[in-house]
């Protein structure tokens, strides 16, 4: 196994777990040029899964919360809108 | 938002410092969820590992940047339940083969995982939580997540010569 794909498997394991600095976030794009046919977010989706399989999702969103938040769709879909005309 | 607005302000509460900090990070991740709806696949992923995906990118970076420990505390603010009966249902679904894989997992492992993953400790954090050896909790880590991975039936990057 080359030593980049080795390095590339273990930049995404960091990556999924602690995150990575700009150093090593660097590295990880250089590799992944290097591999196309590796998946970027192969850890991060099982890490997410992990997420989904532990966390209490029943807390309910803030009221006040859910105002900022359909402000700000509300602001993005239009933004986004006009960039198209 | 009707759909996964409680499951991203639990995972935001359970890796911010604050209850502003939640709130400032659900925003952001939000903004970040509708940025990336286009590279959305669901050949991949569910919608809910998507979203759970880059809320959780959003909030190690945020972390990092803060290099500070989420800490629990009570939230007074008024609070309605938002969602739909579709949310329940929609997360149910890898909920339940993400818990068959954890529990396939040695405690150890599992434990160390959970550190990491859903609290948000770093490497360092959690070896002196549990005691166990720097080396030991990274390799543990690794193991763990390339397990949890396996059994979700996708391939690592390391296997593809």
């Amino acid at each position: 196994m080359p030593h980049s794909r080795r390095r590339l498997d273990l930049l995404l394991l960091e990556r999924a777990t602690a995150g990575l600095d700009t150093a090593k976030a660097a590295e990880l794009e250089r590799l992944l040029a290097l591999h196309a046919d590796v998946d970027p977010d192969v850890y991060e989706r099982a890490a997410a899964a992990v997420c989904l399989a532990s966390l209490d999702a029943s807390e309910p969103l803030p009221r006040s919360l859910r105002s900022k938040l359909d402000t700000a769709a509300a602001s993005f879909l239009a933004s986004s809108s006009g960039s198209r005309r | 938002m009707d759909a996964y607005g409680n499951l991203v302000w639990a995972l935001a509460r359970r890796l911010s410092a604050s209850a502003a900090d939640a709130e400032d990070a659900t925003q952001e991740i939000f903004l970040d969820i509708w940025k990336s709806a286009g590279r959305y696949d669901s050949t991949l992923a569910s919608e809910a590992v998507f979203v759970t995906t880059i809320a959780r990118r959003r909030l190690i970076d945020r972390l990092r940047a803060r290099k500070r420990r989420p800490i629990t505390e009570e939230f007074d603010e008024e609070q309605v339940r938002v969602g739909d009966d579709g949310e329940a249902g929609a997360i149910a679904v890898e909920v339940s083969i993400a818990s068959r894989a954890l529990a396939q997992l040695g405690d150890a492992q599992r434990e160390i995982l959970l550190l990491g993953i859903v609290d948000g400790l770093t490497h360092s954090e959690i070896a002196t939580a549990t005691g166990k050896p720097l080396g030991t909790v990274k390799t543990q880590m690794r193991r763990g997540l390339i397990k949890i991975r396996e059994l979700l039936g996708t391939e690592s990057p390391a296997e593809g010569d």
